[in-house]
């Protein structure tokens, strides 16, 4: 799972570098989410202009980071593609997340696998 | 279909007919292990078949991800995440594709499954696929013959192109 790590202002920002978020991925997405959210900064922003594929699953694991991060770290999402918005849209997912246009330029922190 | 061509378009037109009628029956079968990572593998498959029998983009989608999630329950319920077999037969015509998906797992009944939508509060992680799957299928339906789940839908659409499908306007 290829993920890219930066901080913006006080944010932390996780850019997903993966093509698909789908059942095979789910529980690898999960634990790089845990490794990289060692990092502080508040909110999380998660970028997913790379996704091109998500299916329930991969919703599934977004809110589990959710999830796994807690009320006090709200974690945002950034750049979902047409198809990826879909699933957000039809689940009614979008009225949880904060989803935001564009990632914000972010300073690089490491590129974790 | 029902427009009557010029006599100098008659060859074209013929050919134009012809075109349609192979499109119609444009097929893919494709058997395979019913495994997640398998299961990438089968949706190239019919990404490389949707790429010469060009549909929609909406169409595209939709059927990637209803077969994506269809397909996940075969595996995870269906076969209790043990290996099965997974037969998928799809055929592209200009009202979009009809999926016919064979496997020979548990049976199951659809009709109790993704008539509601967890409350977005909840934080659900799961319970969504079947959901998804009736939100963008039409026809679907659900058989049980002898040890085996056929499970057939149509994903409805415009051909790529196509500036007006007359069934499709139909049926909206």
């Amino acid at each position: 799972m290829q993920l890219s790590i930066g901080q913006s202002a006080g944010a932390l920002v996780i850019d997903v570098l993966e093509t698909r978020l789908d059942a095979a991925v789910a529980l690898a997405f999960k634990d790089a989410i845990r490794s990289a959210t060692a990092h502080p900064g508040s909110p999380v922003i998660l970028g997913l202009s790379n996704v091109e594929f998500m299916d329930s699953s991969g919703l599934g694991a977004i809110v589990g980071a959710m999830k796994l991060l807690g009320a006090e770290r709200p974690l945002e999402l950034a750049a979902p593609s047409v198809g990826v918005m879909k699933v957000f849209r039809l689940t009614r997912m979008d009225t949880v997340f904060r989803i935001h246009d564009e990632l914000p330029q972010m300073r690089d922190l490491s590129a974790a696998e | 279909m029902g427009q009557t061509p010029h006599m100098h378009d008659k060859r074209t037109y013929a050919r134009q007919e012809n075109q349609r009628i192979m499109d119609t029956i444009r097929m893919l079968v494709l058997e395979d292990e019913s495994s997640l990572p398998r299961f990438r593998a089968l949706l190239e498959e019919v990404d490389i078949f949707l790429r010469s029998n060009p549909v929609h983009a909406q169409v595209h989608d939709d059927l990637t991800l209803v077969l994506a999630e269809a397909l996940s329950n075969i595996a995870r319920h269906g076969y209790g995440d043990c290996h099965g077999r997974v037969c998928l037969q799809l055929s592209v015509s200009d009202c979009g594709v009809v999926c016919m998906l064979r496997d020979y797992g548990a049976a199951f009944d659809p009709a109790t499954l993704g008539n509601t939508l967890p409350a977005p509060d909840s934080l659900s992680e799961g319970g969504y696929g079947w959901f998804l799957i009736r939100a963008l299928t039409r026809d679907l339906t659900y058989t049980r013959m002898g040890e085996q789940n056929i499970l057939q839908f149509r994903i409805a659409g415009q051909r790529a192109g196509d500036v007006n499908c007359q069934s499709c306007s139909q049926n909206a």
